[in-house]
């Protein structure tokens, strides 16, 4: 999965780098920065196990680019770019010193870097504490999945959720999506049903008071029935046993 | 320090409706940090779009009030059933935990809420002291310097992270990538990368947060074994005035970690996981008898509940003054900003500007440092029923909070497909080593670092020598700033070279 993550990745930047070509000059420098970055560090990080071979063919490309750009600016403007420094540098790297630049990015995509030295984990460990792995990284952290249909039927969930909303609306897909959680995780009747409960009372919380469009199905513009006038329905056998009364 | 917007300040806190949020926040932050695998960041993210319909001032103070109380509330699970509710407690558990084996659950958890809440009473009170100063520095600060200073709070997360520089750069970019859909404000410019209209305003950074915050750890929640507690807790409510005496009696202890909290908050990715861990190594090393740590010191848990609450004040440097999140929830507060209208920078320091604002906020968390420690020691009897919550009430409601909090906000169903598309993109980013934070401080720094650039380039006639010659530009701090990134950036390349011709392996 994570080459699949590496390649939304990929595909992004080089979507956006290309389609940053219809913007106007100012418009679209910082996107074709951002977009490369992203294209060029994902398409690192998917072949490091061929850096040997990628990294000093990247670099040249890369070098390659930047010159002709700085070149092709030269001669249009009569404008010399900084840029034709660098990409002749990487020019000249890629092709002089090969080894060098393989090395060097394997180094920079493979090994964890941790520039400013020891965190005081290592410490704690050795004073016999039981450092977690989950909480070894500081603003990040891997960790082991117990149960790895988890997360895939909570997403598929969340999609479903997603796909409710937009046909039927927030208000009644909010219900049904905690139903069929309570349903998939065996809860007992009596809680999945207090938890529906209170799902829907938040629902329509947000419905009554920040904004009522969110019971409107954006796909199919259907808005069901509110609460309210449902509530009104309820009243109706008594209404027509009163008419009925009346009658006879 | 502009003294009659202190005292507005001091003013504006007896406003019955600020208390109640900051009440409310503090209370809800103990309740999210003590409920393991929630946390400050989800907590915030939850509640921010329900802040919409209120003013700035109140939304800040109940977003740093989650912030402030989850810091404490952490604790709680990491004492009572080994598991830190936040990853800033982690530490707290080396001695915490065994605390509570020995029946002294209440002492621990005494100690925790009298450390956060002293630690971050002093460490607030010299943020307070520091601001005319901060307000100095953040005001001498140019155009070029802003865009360094947000590319170096960038380069930062990706060095301080631990992982592949590789992928935490990665991350940033693609944080950054995020926000160039929709408009370029300086230019004036649409970008659409595709005619779904849709998508005319950009990607929010609030579903984006939502989504790599809330539904993230919602998946990934789902896959775990839950933390809860398998028996009734038993805590022992005479430990609390010896918890109290005990962290009295070690004033150097509060002061030094929540000093080391505050200086680790302030560096962009740190966070309190890191002073957290800091702050204990410090005080075993320091300890005359480092070995009973690990089995029940009260020192342990002193120092790593005070750095933790020391973090809050350092976190808020760089967020207030350049708009660079010191951890994910100040990323979040800063999202709370934006969306208020508010941009950090010089305007939070500025009389004219949000200087009151700043002020009432900071004003608000020494309060809320009150509140922890009277909720702390109250409750302390009642806190283990925290722990016997099942994830599997807990996953459903933030799910249907963040759709109906996401949705709400714009009635724009990109938004509800933006939180689950970055929710598994944060997942697996997560699982793979990939640095959230580094996405999210691209996310919220894209627009601030794109205007600062268009800006500066537009000051030196489109010439990318305003940020490296002092000579021509007359600004010394750019060069240095500049050189500082490129030492960060091509550092891990030429490392392997230097230590290869220093003779090192």
């Amino acid at each position: 999965m994570e080459h699949v993550l590496l390649l939304v990745f990929l595909v992004a930047g080089v979507y956006m780098f290309w389609g940053a070509r219809e913007f106007s000059a100012a418009a679209a420098e910082f996107p074709r920065v951002m977009a490369g970055g992203t294209a060029l560090l994902a398409f690192l990080i998917l072949a490091r196990n061929y850096l040997t071979v990628v990294a000093p063919l990247l670099a040249g490309a890369v070098g390659l680019y930047l010159s002709y750009g700085a070149a092709t600016t030269y001669l249009e403007t009569g404008e010399i770019q900084y840029r034709v420094a660098v990409g002749v540098a990487l020019l000249v790297a890629a092709i002089v010193a090969r080894d060098r630049v393989a090395e060097s990015t394997k180094s920079f995509v493979a090994e964890p870097k941790q520039i400013l030295g020891d965190d005081g984990m290592d410490d704690a460990r050795e004073e016999g504490a039981q450092v977690d792995e989950e909480t070894e990284s500081s603003a990040m952290y891997t960790y082991d999945i117990d149960d790895p249909l988890g997360p895939a039927v909570t997403g598929a969930l969340c999609v479903l959720y997603m796909i409710l909303t937009f046909t039927i609306g927030m208000l009644y897909a909010t219900p049904i999506f905690v139903a069929l959680w309570a349903l998939w995780v065996r809860m007992e009747p009596l809680k999945a049903a207090g938890l529906v409960v209170i799902a829907f009372v938040t629902a329509y919380l947000f419905y009554d008071v920040i904004s009522s469009d969110i019971a409107e199905g954006w796909l199919t513009g259907w808005e069901p029935t509110p609460p309210d006038d449902l509530l009104g329905l309820s009243t109706l056998p008594a209404a027509v046993g009163e008419w009925l009364v009346v009658f006879v | 320090m502009s003294f009659e917007t202190f005292v507005d300040a001091s003013l504006a806190l007896f406003d019955l409706e600020i208390m109640i949020w900051l009440l409310a926040g503090v209370l809800i932050g103990i309740v999210v940090g003590g409920l393991p695998g929630l946390g400050p960041p989800l907590g915030m993210a939850i509640i921010l779009p329900l802040t919409l319909p209120l003013d700035a001032a109140s939304a800040i103070i109940l977003l740093v009030g989650v912030y402030s109380g989850s810091m404490y509330g952490g604790s709680i699970a990491a004492i009572l059933i080994n598991t830190p509710g936040v990853s800033s407690s982690a530490a707290t558990m080396f001695d915490g935990y065994p605390m509570s084996k020995q029946g002294r659950a209440g002492t621990a958890l005494s100690i925790s809420a009298t450390a956060s809440a002293f630690s971050g009473l002093f460490t607030i009170t010299a943020l307070i002291l520091f601001s005319p100063l901060l307000a100095q520095m953040v005001l001498s600060v140019g155009t070029p310097e802003r865009f360094l200073v947000a590319l170096l709070g960038l380069c930062m997360i990706t060095v301080i992270t631990r992982g592949s520089f590789a992928k935490g750069l990665l991350a940033g970019f693609a944080g950054l990538l995020i926000t160039t859909i929709g408009s370029a404000q300086p230019v004036s410019t649409e970008r659409r990368y595709s005619d779904h209209l849709l998508l005319f305003d950009g990607i929010d950074f609030v579903a984006v947060l939502i989504g790599l915050f809330a539904i993230a750890e919602m998946m990934k929640l789902a896959g775990q074994k839950g933390g809860i507690a398998e028996g009734d807790v038993v805590i022992d409510a005479s430990g609390i005035r010896e918890g109290i005496k005990s962290t009295f009696s070690r004033p150097g202890t509060v002061f030094k970690s929540g000093m080391i909290g505050m200086i680790v908050g302030a560096i962009p990715g740190a966070g309190a996981t890191v002073s957290n861990f800091v702050a204990y190594s410090e005080a075993v090393r320091s300890s005359s008898e480092p070995d009973t740590f690990g089995s029940g010191n009260e020192v342990g848990v002193i120092a790593s509940e005070s750095s933790n609450n020391g973090t809050v004040a350092g976190s808020l440097v760089p967020a207030i003054s350049f708009g660079i999140p010191g951890s994910s929830s100040t990323a979040v507060l800063i999202g709370g900003l934006l969306m208020h209208g508010v941009t950090p920078g010089t305007q939070m320091f500025q009389a004219d500007g949000e200087l009151l604002l700043t002020y009432t906020m900071l004003l608000a968390l020494l309060i809320g440092n009150v509140v922890i420690l009277v909720v702390g020691l109250a409750a302390v009897t009642r806190l283990g029923y925290l722990t016997k919550i099942d994830t599997n009430y807990i996953i459903p409601m933030v799910v249907v909070l963040s759709f109906l909090g996401t949705y709400a906000l714009r009635i724009n169903p990109i938004d509800i497909l933006t939180i689950i598309v970055f929710g598994v993109i944060g997942f697996y980013m997560v699982r793979y080593n990939y640095s959230v934070i580094a996405f999210v401080l691209g996310v919220v720094l894209g627009d601030i670092a794109e205007d600062n650039l268009r800006t500066a380039l537009q000051l030196s006639d489109g010439s990318y020598m305003i940020f490296i010659n002092p000579f021509e530009y007359g600004r010394w701090l750019s060069p240095i700033l500049s050189l500082v990134i490129f030492w960060l950036l091509v550092g891990p390349f030429a490392k392997p070279w230097i230590d290869r011709k220093l003779g090192r392996n």
